[in-house]
């Protein structure tokens, strides 16, 4: 019989009334109202309980219900919207994203909600061991990304994103932007429940301690304990899972978390409090539980809010190569994007354009500014036939190249995915905070369990009260700000100093003693070639840069740069690219060049120039000789020059460093040069930006804290593999994005003042720890001798929070410019 | 016997006919399309006996709920403050509903499927369990769908004063659902097309008619009904300062 009724439920007789949008309920079949509710699909529901009915069935898979009821009804299946979560991963024109490898396996881009420690990360990374046909899982913990190799024939993408939600990471097809903003808000929404939460729960306490010991009536001392109990559950509930799920993932990956201690404390808490609620005695601590949900999730969402978000490998791309190439068909030239350029294709580039593909010079000869790249500080020579990369820049004339690697195929965009590469692999930092946590566990934990054993004997009710009120008191709520609040205060001030930090955990890295490791172009020194040797009269000079002014030669700028002056008549200026300048300047035959070209044309030069000449080229400058009215008046030598502070900064940064190292792609004679006179333990140059990743990572794996210094995009592959990354003023984008530093200043000063801050910053932390330690101090001493009253301990919180608070905000990080005591010469 | 008995029940039988179509499929979950036998009645008992568990409890945390109400009222120097809540609750609920229904007024028109995909995430789960337990499980679970009429009979179980009253509207509600549900099916498809929104209409009109009664039993004569410790009238101050 009841199958029957069951059958009739699915077969009911054919009338006139289908259950399509327009003319009844899609659930129960009745008439709509004028106003129906309707769902994300369309569906039209005559009330709310329907709606979720359908939705229910929809999500339990028994959406056959339907489509047997329907289908006798009218005839044809209506299309089944997805009642499945994620299955919008397995959508076809996502996986075209995913990157296929030769055994058949696929890998995937997820960005994960909810990631907020060391803990998530070897968490997310357990996958492989959960999910059958995940090979690999990693997490870069800086963009919430994780990048899954799986089997498509074993496991869906959507199985994936189910075993992560239901660890308590939501995932999102990786180019949705928005996830860092969900995340964000979710908090607040938390923080928000959990303050409203607080406040109602404190004002029943007040009536409860205003009641206390004054007779109040039985009937509202219940009344205010159940409203507390009842109060606290959405907080608990809700808010407070932040906790419970970050002790739970610092459980099971065995990395220490302060989740842990303030989870034990407020489960305590609660449970005794509800407890004692139902059998109508004992103590309840429902505000100070509340209060302590509340502040500490403070703290949590000031943490949050300092993760910079990091950029995408889009950004990189972009930043690097242009996106834009010329092509060059028979006379006619035609713009086209650098992405659809084929192997084999021509193309143009102008001066002052970048390069946007690899490939060979077919016609014409230039100058190429290589910076970026290699690091070299003086332009390269480049003739047809020569190899050119994506990413330099034209310094001297038009020419014509042929692609030879392009799009994905660029040393460029190669460099990039080393540096991703680098930035996944990179361990996050655990905090001191964190740290401490496993040890106060294991402490609170023995000194409960000691309070139970001695009041055991006297009273075991009391000796359960005692250890709850210890549990309690000692909660971590002082101890979870003190990093948030001194990181907040430290990272707002150095911002307000030209230093951009990404997060807390790069000042605490930045505040251990590291290897150094610097790039020399544009961090030690300026960049661009400077004059540093003349041998001439300064009246020479001034005719000189007269007759450079308007050269877009490097060398021509840094002789105009040299010799400012009031401008000089100028007649039959005559500029051969690459092979120097003529002019008349003033009434005399002005020639510059290099000491070739003064060969070539026969002027006559000196031994003793000759000698000079060959002394600069031994050190690595550029000599570049003057010829007035046929004579070799003067000698110039062109190369890096080392800033004016580097010296002194760098003697100050040894006492606060392991050691100092310069790796440069520069010559390694210029290199010598530049750092006779500094205290650097090792000076390489010549260094290939693969190499420089490798020394760092050969540091990295010795189990040694290494800072890498730099502007270049040779540089930032290296970077990434760092435990901290410095960008340096003037540097190329992509260090900035693969850097957890980026200071505004030029020069050398703005590493030592970071490191500077940050020592400062590490001990406003551990100030404000010890103060709360102290405080927890106090607390159990007054709980295991039975002292704690449940107002004394909803004293005591707010007090220790507010002392951490104010020896976060009288942090000496980052206040005063430092005075560097210049011991130069 | 409590007076709002008979009419609780009698409103209950009238607005069923929705009750059957819409938690029509939780009994056909039920039933699980098993063939017929003695483990398919069990199976429906279960879910009756469920759904009456749950509306029980359901009821007396009204009560319950009502009478913490009127214990603050009192302090405040209200009387009966749950019946008057509760009774303008359904009288205001019953009047937006008619207007609703009747197009006068448009109110948030966003289904709440949220809350569905949750239930139904618990559904699933229930799902590979065996015909019996499953169905009590069901019928334990009916009350978390949001379903208004419910509400109606839950705010009057509210008013009611206190636990064992509160339990007793809810089973008059019960015994009120059960021939619908039970019957379930005959022409319920057609039934349910055809007077569906009279069905709306006539809820609507019940519950401003219970929250009425409520309103006069309980708000006007406290003295017959009162909850606490049979005191009469209002304290003149402030319990809380010690006189």
């Amino acid at each position: 019989m009841i199958a029957a009724l069951a059958n009739l439920l699915l077969s009911p007789p054919a009338s006139g009334v289908t259950s399509s949008l327009e003319s009844g309920c899609a659930h129960c079949g009745a008439k709509l109202p004028a106003g129906p509710l309707r769902d994300d699909e369309g569906h039209a529901f005559c009330c709310a309980g329907c709606a979720t009915v359908f939705a229910a069935i929809q999500t339990a898979g028994l959406g056959a219900f339907y489509d047997g009821r329907d289908a006798l009804r009218d005839g044809a299946v209506p299309a089944r919207p997805s009642g499945r979560r994620f299955a919008e991963l397995d959508a076809p024109e996502l996986a075209r994203g995913f990157e296929a490898h030769e055994d058949g396996t696929l890998s995937a881009e997820l960005a994960l909600e909810g990631v907020h420690c060391a803990a998530c990360v070897w968490l997310v990374e357990r996958l492989p061991l959960v999910l059958r046909g995940v090979q690999d899982a990693r997490l870069d913990f800086a963009r919430s990304l994780v990048t899954v190799r799986f089997d498509p024939s074993l496991t869906k993408l959507s199985a994936v994103g189910s075993a992560l939600d239901r660890w308590g990471y939501t995932p999102h097809a990786a180019d949705s932007v928005g996830v860092t903003e969900k995340t964000d808000r979710a908090l607040l929404m938390r923080l928000g429940v959990a303050g409203a939460v607080a406040g109602n729960v404190m004002l029943m306490a007040l009536a409860l301690y205003s009641g206390a010991g004054r007779g109040a009536d039985a009937d509202y001392a219940t009344y205010f304990r159940y409203g507390s109990l009842i109060l606290s559950l959405p907080s608990l509930l809700y808010s407070a899972q932040v906790f419970f799920r970050g002790a739970w993932a610092s459980i099971r990956a065995r990395v220490p978390s302060m989740d842990l201690p303030i989870a034990i404390g407020i489960s305590a808490g609660f449970s005794s409090g509800a407890f004692n609620t139902l059998v109508g005695r004992g103590e309840i601590y429902f505000d100070t539980i509340t209060t302590l949900i509340f502040l500490l999730l403070v703290g949590r969402w000031l943490g949050q809010k300092q993760k910079l978000r990091a950029a995408s490998a889009a950004d990189f791309a972009q930043a690097l190569a242009p996106a834009t190439a010329r092509l060059v068909e028979g006379e006619e030239r035609h713009e086209v994007r650098a992405a659809t350029v084929e192997v084999g294709a021509l193309l143009e580039v102008l001066p002052g354009e970048r390069i946007p593909v690899d490939g060979r010079i077919e016609r014409g000869a230039s100058l190429l500014d290589t910076r970026l790249l290699t690091g070299e500080s003086t332009p390269v020579e480049v003739k047809p036939g020569d190899r050119v990369y994506a990413g330099t820049e034209n310094a001297g004339t038009a020419f014509l190249l042929l692609a030879e690697r392009v799009g994905r195929g660029t040393r460029v965009a190669e460099l990039v995915r080393s540096m991703e590469a680098a930035q996944r692999e990179r361990a996050p930092i655990v905090r001191t905070a964190d740290r401490l946590s496993a040890a106060f566990v294991v402490a609170v934990l023995l000194l409960a369990f000691a309070t139970v054993v001695i009041w055991w004997s006297v009273d075991p009710a009391l000796a359960v009260d005692h250890a709850v009120a210890l549990l309690v008191v000692t909660c971590p709520c002082a101890l979870g700000m003190a990093t948030p609040l001194a990181v907040s205060v430290a990272l707002a001030r150095a911002a307000r100093r030209g230093l951009l930090v990404k997060n807390g955990e790069t000042l605490e890295a930045l505040a251990r003693p590291a290897h150094l490791v610097f790039d020399k172009s544009g961090t030690l020194t300026v960049g661009r070639p400077e004059l540093i040797d003349w041998q001439g009269t300064p009246e020479l000079g001034r005719r000189v840069s007269a007759a450079e002014r308007g050269g877009d030669h490097p060398l021509a700028r840094a002789f105009c740069r040299a010799f400012a002056g009031p401008s000089l008549e100028l007649q039959n200026v005559n500029r051969m690219p690459g092979a120097g300048v003529r002019a008349k300047v003033d009434g005399h035959e002005i020639s510059i060049g290099t000491p070739e070209l003064m060969r070539a044309s026969g002027v006559d030069i000196a031994p003793s120039i000759e000698e000079r000449v060959r002394g600069h080229a031994a050190a690595g400058s550029t000599p570049v000789l003057v010829a007035e009215d046929g004579v070799v008046a003067g000698v110039a030598a062109f190369g890096d020059a080392l800033r004016p502070d580097a010296a002194a900064t760098l003697r100050e940064l040894e006492k606060l460093s392991s050691s100092i190292t310069v790796l440069s792609g520069d010559h390694p004679l210029v290199v010598e040069r530049v750092c006779k006179d500094l205290p650097v333990r090792e000076a390489r140059g010549a260094v290939s930006p693969e190499e420089k990743l490798a020394a760092v990572r050969a540091r990295i794996a010795r189990g040694e804290p290494v800072i890498m210094i730099g502007d270049g995009v040779n540089d930032a592959a290296a970077m990434s593999a760092a435990t901290v990354g410095f960008a340096v003023h003037g540097g190329a984008e992509a260090s900035l994005l693969a850097a957890s530093v980026f200071a505004t200043a030029p020069g050398v000063k703005p590493v030592l003042e970071a490191i500077r801050g940050a020592r400062a910053t590490l001990h406003a932390i551990q100030r404000g720890l010890a103060f709360s330690l102290i405080y927890n101090a106090v607390g159990v001493a007054l709980a295991m001798t039975g002292q704690l009253s449940p107002l004394v301990a909803a004293v005591m919180m707010p007090l220790s929070s507010l002392t951490v608070l104010t020896s976060a905000l009288r942090s000496r990080a980052f206040v005063a410019p430092p005075p560097l005591e210049d011991k130069s010469s | 016997m409590s007076p709002l008995f008979v009419p609780v029940m009698v409103a209950s039988v009238a607005g069923s006919l929705h009750c059957a179509a819409m938690c029509g499929p939780f009994v056909a979950a039920v039933a699980g399309f098993a063939p017929a036998g003695r483990g398919g009645h069990a199976a429906h008992a279960a879910y009756h006996l469920g759904r009456l568990t749950t509306y029980l409890f359901l009821g007396g945390a009204a009560a319950l709920a009502g009478q913490a109400l009127d214990l603050a009222g009192k302090a405040a120097g209200f009387a009966s403050v749950s019946a008057i809540i509760a009774g303008g609750s359904l009288v205001l609920g019953g009047l937006s509903a008619l207007a609703s229904n009747h197009g006068l007024v448009k109110l948030r028109r966003q289904a709440p499927t949220r809350w569905g995909t949750l239930l139904g995430r618990w559904l699933a789960r229930i799902r590979g369990l065996p015909g019996v337990p499953r169905a009590l499980l069901l019928g334990l679970s009916t009350t978390l769908v949001p379903c208004g009429w419910l509400y109606v009979f839950v705010a009057t179980a509210a008013a009611a004063g206190r636990f064992e009253a509160g339990a007793l509207v809810m089973f008059a509600f019960w015994l009120g659902t059960l021939p619908a549900l039970v019957v379930a099916g005959v022409g319920l498809q057609k039934l349910v097309a055809k007077f569906g929104a009279h069905a709306r209409t006539a809820s609507a009109a019940l519950a401003v008619a219970a929250g009425v009664v409520v309103l006069s039993l309980r708000a006007a004569a406290p003295a017959s009904v009162d909850i606490t410790d049979g005191s009469t009238k209002a304290p003149t101050s402030c319990p809380l300062h010690p006189h």
